[in-house]
């Protein structure tokens, strides 16, 4: 205080200065206020607008967050299992959860799409080999949705599911 | 004016502080002046002062609050404000098909660069510079080879697609524009779907070695020779685009914003430094004795340079980003050729005493760990291969303000590295326009087999249908 008295009494009467001062504090303190709201203001609107690469966040160094994910792969097992009794029924199940599997793990690597076709579409074949195999299984799939009492022979079925398998042991998921 | 005054005395007060001269003079009488006026000198005046400055920090603490955060604040502003009025922006895609024979020179491109700068928009009031975040728009000169099928496309903001398509066909009048769907969305979005296609990418950004004033060798110097000598150094490049493997994508953009007008006067001062005659100091022989200044002849080199800088800030710049992006599937993956032939190729511009080109390593997608920081090699590089595809298929062009580059920035990628040039029309025509006929990667381009000439004279164009004569 001693100083800043001192300083200020070089200008003339301290009093006026330091009541000036004073004011100035005061009507910057509300400046600095008002700018910290327009600065959060204008860094959630900024936020908003920039490119997110979030796409990559979750890989971590690894290509492909599903690779071998053990609730995938349990839940798989457990669906192999279900079909041990090679009913009829039971196979047209199972394919059914096998696409809403795979259906799963296309969005959760981020393919867009309103329906696993759209997904499936966007795989560009390149070097995955599985993807025509995909395809098929899919539209078989849509057969035992769409029709009431599709019937399906455990040759067939075990075809379909096992180009689910192939498919998802490509991608490194099984 | 007065800002201008006041602009002046700021520089003046900067490069004195910039000068450690300065500095120490500063010290030197600060102690004399100390040590005239008897005031105690030493460490407990340092001491007086440290507690001095603290304190007036202190008390005042909400002034520099407000003086930092301000400008900050600002340019934040503008970053959001800016990508706005960039998001509300839509562009044309036209691929350019080249004829088989144009006896054009590249200063038929030239021309066509001419119309493409007096297209400048530029914020001419506070209000479309804070409040609408207007900025240059940008166009988009590319060359892509699709495993060596090479396109020529210009992407363009849609408003001026009538403009830019008349001044085309006026300077060549035999090539064809096609609006077409833009290329960029067969390429992977993301760096994971890329993965998952298993597609490997590189790219980079080239940039000058040396100051923009200087310019690169630009067509005019490859023309002004004899017939058998003559050159068109685009077909260097055409040839690296032409050699590339039916699955491999090898696609370049050179993205343009018509720039300042008066770029070219930071530069007089490289004129004024060239125009020094050298000298050397010579003994001399004379009564006085002593050593005297010797004006040597400038060597051609430097006259070169000189007269090159000259007519290199007399045109109108461009704000310039070259980008280059090569894809292909894993197997076959082998960036070595991309670089190394890209680099060679535009390099055929550069020269010793002028300007050339060089990779911008930090933009780079692939980096290494002589880098800073030295770091998690692998997570930075797939945040520059994200960045690099996510750059090139939107046409980005970097931020301006530096809350913008920051706000963009990851911790495994500060977006500081990518940087715009200037370039004139003449070194822009050198890189881009349609090949001569002098070109001889014929099999490598579709062309238009057919010629255009104008309508014969007496056809009704202009006429109303009453005017025709019927045959009955």
């Amino acid at each position: 205080m001693d100083i800043t008295q001192f300083l200020l009494g070089q200008f003339g009467n301290v009093r006026l200065w330091e009541f000036i001062l004073g004011e100035v504090r005061f009507a910057f303190i509300f400046l600095d206020i008002l700018l910290i709201a327009l600065f959060i203001f204008t860094l959630m609107k900024a936020n908003s607008v920039r490119p997110k690469f979030g796409d990559l966040i979750h890989l971590s160094g690894k290509e492909v967050s599903v690779l071998r994910d053990p609730k995938i792969v349990s839940r798989w097992q457990e669906l192999m299992e279900s079909v041990a009794g090679e009913s009829s029924h039971a196979y047209t199940v199972a394919i059914i959860d096998a696409d809403k599997l795979v259906d799963a793990v296309l969005k959760r690597l981020g393919f867009k799409g309103e329906h696993i076709a759209d997904r499936i579409e966007r795989i560009a074949s390149g070097n995955l080999s599985t993807v025509d195999g995909l395809w098929r299984a899919h539209r078989v799939r849509n057969e035992i949705a769409h029709t009431p009492g599709f019937e399906l022979n455990s040759v067939d079925a075990k075809q379909v599911l096992g180009a689910y398998e192939a498919f998802l042991k490509e991608l490194g998921v099984l | 004016m007065i800002g201008d005054i006041f602009s002046h005395i700021g520089e003046v007060i900067v490069d004195f502080f910039r000068n450690e001269e300065s500095w120490i003079l500063l010290i030197l009488l600060a102690g004399g002046g100390a040590a005239i006026l008897g005031i105690p000198s030493g460490p407990e005046i340092l001491h007086l002062i440290i507690i001095l400055i603290l304190t007036i920090l202190k008390k005042t603490w909400w002034l520099w609050f407000f003086v930092i955060l301000f400008p900050l604040f600002v340019s934040l502003w503008l970053y959001w404000r800016q990508e706005l009025y960039k998001k509300r922006l839509s562009f044309t895609v036209l691929e350019v098909k080249v004829p088989r024979e144009t006896l054009k020179s590249p200063q038929a491109m030239e021309q066509i660069l001419y119309t493409f700068y007096t297209l400048r928009n530029a914020p001419s009031d506070l209000m479309s510079k804070y409040w609408k975040g207007e900025v240059t728009k940008w166009f988009s000169l590319e060359i892509v080879s699709f495993g060596g099928e090479v396109h020529f496309y210009i992407r363009m903001p849609s408003e001026y697609r009538n403009n830019i398509e008349a001044t085309f066909f006026s300077n060549y009048p035999d090539a064809e524009l096609a609006e077409v769907d833009d290329y960029v969305s067969r390429f992977p979005s993301t760096v994971r779907e890329a993965r998952l296609r298993s597609v490997n990418i590189w790219g980079t950004e080239f940039i000058l070695t040396k100051e923009e004033g200087y310019p690169i060798k630009t067509y005019t110097h490859f023309e002004n020779q004899s017939e058998e000598k003559q050159f068109d150094p685009i077909s260097g490049f055409l040839e690296v685009l032409s050699k590339v493997k039916p699955e491999e994508i090898i696609s370049t953009q050179i993205i343009i914003a018509a720039g300042d007008p008066k770029w070219g006067e930071k530069y007089a001062h490289i004129i004024s430094d060239l125009r020094k005659a050298p000298t050397t100091t010579v003994e001399s022989t004379g009564p006085e004795g002593g050593k005297k200044e010797v004006p040597l002849p400038r060597s051609r080199g430097q006259t070169e340079a000189l007269e090159a800088v000259e007519g290199n800030i007399s045109k109108p710049a461009f704000d310039t980003l070259i980008r280059v992006l090569y894809l292909a599937p894993q197997e076959i993956f082998s960036d070595s050729y991309a670089r190394s032939a890209l680099l060679g190729a535009f390099n055929q511009y550069s020269s010793l005493n002028l300007n050339g080109f060089k990779q911008n390593s930090d933009a780079s997608s692939k980096t290494g760990g002589w880098s800073w920081p030295h770091a998690s090699k692998t997570k930075r590089n797939m945040y520059r291969e994200q960045r690099m595809l996510y750059n090139y298929r939107k046409r980005e062009i970097p931020p301006e303000t530096f809350m913008g580059k920051l706000i963009t920035s990851y911790p495994a990628n500060l977006n500081f590295a990518s940087k715009r040039f200037k370039m004139n029309t003449e070194g822009i025509a050198t890189l881009f326009h349609l090949p001569t006929v002098s070109v001889l990667t014929a099999p490598h381009m579709i062309r238009v087999e057919s010629r255009k000439t104008g309508p014969p004279a007496g056809l009704a164009i202009y006429g109303d249908e009453k005017e025709l004569e019927r045959f009955l």
